[in-house]
């Protein structure tokens, strides 16, 4: 097999590093995603998802641990040449579509900041084609980009967002929960979008989302996390049809069916860390499935 | 057999009762036809959801009742009683002595619904206080009982924090211990748990279920996630370009829908998706500033007849409890096989029956 496109060790994030109380977000995360693979991060509210989604796209900085991206260290990018060319190729689409559009541009130079930044087009037209044929693949009209963002829906925005991550043609592109915020209908609509950008554009994803349910259908592998740990890794069907870390379990039994005969019966599964646990690590416990846990298959 | 007014006679089990409420908002654009004749009951101790996406007039309907609607907001025709007093002839004063003490409304945002220079436990004194004539000592015991009530753990201490010291889902229990404050008989909740996560969402959730048991308050639960709708609601109203579109018992909107736009819904659902892609109802819904003189989801519709582009369907009657605003229902009409998912659905639910 070939090398990871993207290898995180052991990454680490304390937020407050000043204070004396710093809070470790990210602790000891540990992953690989394969060119081409779609890696979708899930856990609830204050997990550290984000926070490993933006270290990812130096967005923040890495306390300790080595993100290494096509093989170098992310961290080590801090000449001009390198994180331009890093940034050509590791974009991000945010989770709020309102507030990550700066509402007083227009559509057509927000899509093209990319371009701008990293000057590739030559002329006032080869930039308006470009952005134009970004619309288009996002499934919007190239008449567009002479509109406001408050003129557009929250799918639309969206949509807009993903063609701005898109412009400068990245091969991975972190998505931030780019779902959430939108209408279950629409967010099909995203859903099948993404799918379809990520075969025709050979992407490679990052997905993250509070919500298992969407997410196991865009992603090759899933990882869970708590507390800032991943506590379990695998394929995205066998992590939801068969979870093994009980946290894992818990988080499937808060999700909502929409078969009211099965809701009647459900039971939410609440977690409780095992005090008893001894060290814990990432161990194999099935071929290709990895859980968080002591050498007594314990979960701490 | 068709029979818009068999969506409910006036009936002592009702609570709330909505009359063909139409609402209209006057834009820069033009005049936008947010709610069109909307018609329902809410029962006492029921829960009824609102489903629809963004624009189909579930909050529009919810603040008309409330009578929270804005400024441009104009109320065009119907009648909303409340145990039958109809709210919309009510004067200011009347109307606030209503809200608060009869109707409580939850919003979507926890963030946004509390004052964050002011501690939780006066934020919910003070709602006490405004609608009884109470003491503060009284008020403050009251609101510990609130806090409790809705699972806040050490009240005591947590009455004397402010919002940012509680995560997103305990900041929804202190909204809805705000709303809880006066034993409100219907309690409207818009969207209550889209702005939180499953894990929270959850526990909110099992905190409704709860709080209708022990205070047999009537609860109108807007949202779009259908998951969350089979999780919380005896009936459910579908809504869409402003009109109910199905109305019916849990049961029989998930397993037995007749409405296509239903279909849809049911259709599009990530948690039953199968290889492949997800399905995605086409186009967007219609502009409300000229309503379609016919069905508004016709253009949507892949089992739109030739008579929905000419008259619009009433809401006509599957069962006693179940009605469909669809032409497919009219005798006239011919026999459509509904999508796999709505089949899958009606076999399970057949079978299920059967079996009981």
């Amino acid at each position: 097999m070939t090398a990871p496109l993207l290898q995180l060790e052991r990454v680490c994030h304390d937020y407050d590093t000043e204070s004396r109380r710093a809070i470790r977000a990210v602790d000891g995360v540990s992953f690989d995603i394969h060119e081409g693979e779609t890696f979708g991060l899930v856990g609830e509210s204050g997990c550290g998802k984000t926070t490993t989604g933006r270290m990812i796209v130096k967005l923040l900085p890495v306390t300790s641990g080595t993100i290494r991206f096509d093989g170098r260290d992310v961290a080590g990018l801090t000449s001009r040449n390198d994180l331009m060319r890093f940034r050509r190729e590791a974009q991000i689409v945010f989770q709020d579509p309102y507030a990550s559009l700066d509402p007083r541009k227009k559509v057509r130079d927000i899509v093209a900041e990319g371009l701008d930044a990293h000057r590739l087009t030559a002329s006032r037209d080869e930039r308006e084609g470009l952005v134009a044929e970004q619309l288009r693949s996002v499934g919007l009209n190239p008449d567009f980009m002479t509109r406001y963002p408050h003129e557009f829906s929250g799918g639309q925005r969206q949509r807009i967002g993903i063609a701005r991550a898109l412009a400068v043609g990245p091969r991975f592109v972190v998505c931030d929960e780019p779902i959430s915020a939108l209408d279950v209908s629409i967010q099909a609509q995203i859903v099948n979008l993404l799918k379809d950008l990520q075969v025709e554009k050979r992407l490679t994803m990052l997905f993250i989302a509070h919500d298992l349910s969407m997410v196991r259908y865009v992603s090759d592998r899933i990882g869970v996390m708590y507390r800032g740990r991943l506590v379990e890794i695998g394929p995205a069907e066998a992590v939801y049809h068969d979870p093994i870390h009980p946290y894992t379990k818990s988080l499937l039994s808060a999700i909502p069916l929409p078969e009211p005969m099965v809701e009647r019966l459900r039971r939410r599964v609440p977690y409780r860390q095992d005090d008893g646990a001894g060290v814990c690590a990432m161990r194999q416990a099935r071929p290709g499935r990895f859980v968080y846990c002591d050498d007594a298959g314990r979960f701490g | 057999m068709s029979d818009r007014h068999a969506a409910g006679n006036r009936n002592s089990s009702n609570r709330l009762e909505v009359r063909e409420l139409s609402v209209s908002f006057s834009t820069y654009l033009g005049v936008v036809r947010a709610v069109r004749g909307v018609s329902f009951d809410l029962r006492q101790g029921e829960t009824m959801a609102l489903v629809g996406e963004s624009g189909s007039g579930k909050t529009v309907t919810c603040r008309a009742v409330m009578r929270l609607l804005a400024k441009n907001a104009s109320l065009d025709s119907g009648s909303i009683s409340l145990d039958g007093t109809d709210l919309l002839k009510l004067n200011r004063r009347e109307m606030r002595d209503v809200r608060g003490n009869d109707v409580a409304m939850i919003f979507q945002d926890p963030m946004t619904s509390l004052n964050p220079t002011m501690k939780i436990g006066r934020q919910i004194g003070e709602a006490v206080r405004l609608h009884n004539n109470v003491s503060r000592a009284k008020a403050k015991s009251r609101a510990l009982e609130l806090l409790d009530l809705v699972g806040i753990e050490d009240p005591a201490r947590r009455y004397h924090q402010y919002p940012h010291q509680f995560s997103g889902g305990q900041r929804q229990r202190v909204v809805i211990a705000i709303a809880l404050a006066c034993d409100p008989k219907v309690l409207i909740a818009d969207e209550p748990t889209t702005a939180l996560d499953v894990t929270m969402q959850a526990q909110i959730l099992d905190l409704f279920k709860e709080l209708k048991r022990r205070t047999g308050a009537s609860i109108l639960f807007v949202t779009h996630d259908l998951g969350v709708v089979a999780n919380v609601a005896d009936r459910v109203a579908v809504m869409y370009a402003g009109r109910i579109v199905e109305i019916g018992t849990s049961d029989e909107i998930f397993y037995d829908p007749r409405h296509p736009y239903t279909w849809g819904l049911l259709s599009s659902l990530p948690a039953l998706a199968q290889d492949g892609r997800l399905y995605a109802i086409p186009g967007a819904p219609p502009d409300l500033i000229y309503p379609p003189t016919g069905d508004a989801f016709a253009p949507r519709n892949e089992y739109a007849l030739a008579i929905d582009d000419l008259a619009e369907p009433p809401l006509i009657r599957v069962t006693p409890t179940h009605y469909a605003a669809t032409w497919l229902l009219d005798p006239r009409a011919p026999a459509v096989e509904p999508p796999p998912e709505v089949a899958r659905r009606q076999r399970l639910y057949a079978d299920r029956q059967v079996n009981i």
